[in-house]
């Protein structure tokens, strides 16, 4: 019962970002609220969704892991004049370029990271929009911009729990363990909900700049080239979903 | 024809040597390499060449374990 649930989660963004906030309010309410029946209910409700929660953390952790991982594997090889030229044009240049397996692209510090499997699978033009979405996270410093923002929307709890109080559950010490692994649940919950918006933005600018440089037909063609084997609808947690990339492209005026 | 399997050990030290050749030949990443080629992209003349003696030398290790199997 509980595997399937998860997967009706996973499988849908709504559903998680439901979630994510009830975590958070549950956890609010429990903290803040005098009633000791209000707080044992919004208790339980909090430990009903970190159950289902933490295995969808689990995974996205995983799959940064993995990035991590796939990079220190990469097999270096010299950049094509093409892309070269291309990062120069759109000030975003990479000082590497790493191929991996079983990922279509991203940037590692000044590391152009593309798939193996993406290189197969899409045509010159196409390769040449992914590198310049890539450039453009580089030209623009998103990695440095996706820190700020952690920093500063991690400061927003940080102030609101510091006041939150709990009774006295067995003892005093089990009481803080439990309030500490409930509130580091919550913060996690917490900043993949809020980050989503800054996501789904920088990625929106680097399609722009990809679609100003290599033209919006052909950053298009990529987009659907690589989520033919996903839902164009479904959006992630750090990616918009494919069709609201395409809206965004196609509202762009060049 | 019928086929018989073969095996054999190697050393550790054997098995490091044909991993630095390997390595030193560059064979994977002259595949990427080739395969962004025929993608259309072009790399500075020193890399291209390059890629061709590796692609030569492939072609001639592979006729040679050809030879010997024949």
């Amino acid at each position: 019962m509980f595997s399937e649930m998860w997967n009706f989660i996973r499988a849908n963004f709504k559903k998680r970002s439901i979630l994510y906030a009830v975590i958070v309010y549950s956890l609010t309410i429990f903290g803040s609220f005098p009633t000791l029946e209000v707080k044992l209910a919004f208790l339980l409700m909090f430990f009903a969704a970190s159950g289902l929660f933490m295995p969808i953390y689990a995974t996205q952790f995983l799959s940064k892991l993995q990035q991590i991982l796939l990079y220190r594997k990469r097999k270096m090889i010299p950049i094509p004049d093409e892309m070269r030229e291309l990062a120069e044009r759109i000030g975003g240049s990479f000082k590497e370029l790493g191929i991996v397996k079983g990922y279509n692209a991203y940037v590692m510090g000044k590391t152009l990271v593309l798939g193996k499997e993406t290189l197969e699978q899409l045509d010159f033009n196409q390769i040449q929009a992914v590198v310049a979405h890539e450039s453009g996270h580089i030209k623009e410093k998103h990695g440095l911009f996706r820190f700020v923002a952690m920093v500063l929307l991690l400061l927003i709890p940080w102030y609101s729990w510091s006041k939150l109080y709990s009774p006295i559950f067995f003892t005093e010490s089990l009481t803080q363990i439990m309030l500490t692994v409930m509130v580091s649940i919550a913060f996690l919950a917490y900043m993949t909900f809020a980050m989503i918006p800054v996501n789904w933005y920088l990625e929106i600018r680097a399609d722009r700049i990809a679609a100003r440089f290599v033209g919006k037909e052909h950053i298009r063609s990529a987009l659907l080239a690589l989520g033919s084997s996903q839902k164009l609808d479904e959006p992630s947690e750090d990616h918009p979903s494919i069709s609201e990339r395409l809206k965004q492209i196609e509202k762009l005026k060049l | 024809m019928p086929k018989k399997i073969v095996s054999f050990a190697l050393s550790e030290k054997s098995i490091e040597q044909i991993d630095k050749i390997s390595k030193a030949l560059g064979m994977n990443r002259s595949e990427l390499i080739e395969l962004l080629v025929n993608k259309g992209f072009h790399f500075s003349e020193e890399v291209e060449t390059n890629v061709n003696k590796i692609s030569e030398l492939q072609e001639k290790t592979k006729e040679k374990i050809q030879k010997r199997r024949d």
